[in-house]
């Protein structure tokens, strides 16, 4: 039946659907998360706890809605370029089910209080070494593709997928590092200071490498795609590749700034936080200028439309991040809802909206329809999804600012001027904003949903044929 | 611990010279052409289904 000279699609359905299930599970129990901010009575018995539900909200978005969009694109973007089928499909199969197993597991254990207490590495160990594994089978089928490819130049998109898999799995090793004590308990084998410096390179590059590289190669890849012209400057994609590669591993110790941290490594971190800048407005403008020409199809193409709001939203927090880097601005961010609130224009902004729209581009080909569904409803999604975003970030900065300012206030006589109460009674309407604002977001996803569904009713899975000649020397 | 060090400042420095070499690499001349038909290379590949054809 599988015949040789077809893509292997089915990996790359099954992934895509389970982005768009897994958005909305994640991010409803971010929307309940708010929603126990606004109306605390909310926090119900200990495994309905904002403190058990919040890692399960960051783990269900970042590798269940993130996990799955990545490994769908870099599935469906390998193959295409490389003008070859993935090099194993029980391999494949394999990484599927294995990472829903740990999503699954994960959705299990942290509401039962199964922590490691690492920020975005809550998972304990034998949920680990399950990662472990299925990363390998995942580093198998993708550099294996590569390795048999037709094309000789491997596409940029494929460097950015390729560094993702490489950084995660590194990142995922050394931070994960611990002592079991029993079935599901660990600690962790670095202590103190350097146990904290290890946990945010791990947190920093998570988001460097997670969630930026990879959701570039989507851009690279996607972009020129819907737009249908090629990248603007692919000279200028290979710097931008490797800036990236060179100066986020540095970052880290902006989270621990004026901690037990050397106050040295806090300057490094904030310095090459602020170079990093540079590269990723160049990858910013590189992917909006691939538009140039083509800015008409704006108007028309929700699905553009998605992908440049990604783009503009990545500028932003990309922009935000550096600044909010500096050791005297972080005096104010830190610990306060302002992170909050550029954390969320990076993941909802960017890359969500950049997964969303790969998502729409992908499910009519990976169905056999010309389109989705219905072009109207992405269209209504978009306005839905960014009006949310901007209720969102908007609210998080004033609550964030305010309360940084409120926490600093002195008296002439050196006493604080606010109790912290106070500074919660100013962050409480602006809690109640966040909610709307994610609670649009989320019903954005339901009409995903539904448009996705029809789409799949409507056709029929079909593995697209390999193109008989390759596609050049 | 010197020799250590040495051999930080050393992976730094290399680091810094290859990302410069790697920048003039990419906008010399000669590697215009390959970078331009790089960048065609999602294009001369026909994704779109063509409605009922294949199954």
């Amino acid at each position: 039946m599988e015949n040789q000279a077809t893509y292997n699609y089915k990996v790359v359905r099954q992934f895509a659907i389970m982005t768009v299930v897994w958005g909305i599970v994640g991010m409803l129990v971010g929307v309940i998360c708010a929603a126990q901010m606004y109306w605390p009575e909310l926090n119900i018995g200990p495994y309905f706890h904002f403190g058990r539900l919040r890692p399960l909200h960051t783990n269900a978005v970042i590798f269940a809605f993130g996990g799955c969009a990545l490994f769908a694109t870099s599935y469906y973007v390998v193959q295409r370029t490389c003008n070859v089928r993935l090099l194993s499909d029980k391999l494949a199969g394999f990484t599927f089910w294995g990472w829903q197993l740990v999503i699954v597991l994960a959705a299990i254990t942290l509401p039962m209080g199964y922590t490691s207490g690492k920020e975005y590495a809550e998972l304990e160990w034998p949920i680990d070494i399950l990662i472990t594994v299925v990363w390998v089978a995942y580093a198998i089928v993708f550099f294996g593709t590569i390795a048999i490819r037709k094309v000789k130049h491997i596409y940029v998109a494929n460097w950015f997928y390729g560094a993702f898999i490489l950084a995660v799995a590194l990142l995922h090793l050394v931070n994960s590092a611990a002592m079991p004590v029993s079935g599901m308990k660990s600690y962790s084998a670095y202590s103190g200071a350097v146990d904290a410096m290890v946990q945010w390179w791990y947190g920093h590059n998570a988001v460097g490498f997670f969630l930026t590289a990879a959701f570039l190669g989507m851009m690279y890849y996607f972009i020129p795609k819907q737009a249908g012209r090629p990248v603007y400057s692919y000279r200028l994609s290979v710097v931008h590749f490797w800036a990236l590669i060179f100066t986020y591993m540095w970052a880290g110790p902006h989270h621990l700034h004026y901690t037990a941290l050397p106050d040295w490594t806090q300057s490094l971190g904030m310095v090459f936080s602020l170079i990093l800048l540079a590269p990723s407005w160049g990858g910013m403008i590189n992917g909006i200028m691939t538009l140039s020409g083509a800015w008409h199809k704006l108007r028309t193409d929700p699905i553009l439309k998605f992908m440049v709001t990604a783009l503009s939203f990545y500028g932003m927090s990309t922009f935000e991040g550096p600044m909010m880097a500096i050791k005297s601005v972080n005096a104010l961010s830190h610990y306060t809802d302002w992170t909050v609130g550029h954390v969320h224009s990076g993941a909802l902004g960017w890359v969500a909206m950049i997964s969303i729209g790969s998502i729409y581009y992908l499910i009519p080909r990976l169905f056999g329809r010309e389109q989705m569904w219905s072009v109207k409803l992405i269209e209504v999604h978009f306005w839905i999804a960014t009006l949310g975003v901007v209720l969102y970030i908007a609210s998080m900065w004033i609550s964030g600012v305010t309360q940084g300012l409120m926490w600093r206030a002195i008296n002439t006589d050196g006493t604080l001027t606010y109790a912290f109460i106070d500074a919660v009674k100013a962050s409480y309407p602006y809690y109640f904003i966040r909610f709307l604002g994610g609670l649009m977001y989320l019903s954005g996803m339901v009409l995903m949903l539904y448009n996705v569904l029809r789409t799949v009713f409507d056709g029929k899975a079909v593995d697209a044929k390999i193109p008989a000649v390759a596609a050049h020397a | 611990m010197d020799l250590q060090n040495e051999v930080r400042v050393i992976v730094t420095v290399m680091g810094f010279i290859l990302f410069v070499g790697i920048c003039f690499w990419a906008y010399s001349r000669g590697s215009k052409q390959h970078f331009d038909e790089a960048a065609q290379q999602p294009f001369l590949d026909d994704d779109l289904p063509s409605s009922g054809k294949q199954s």
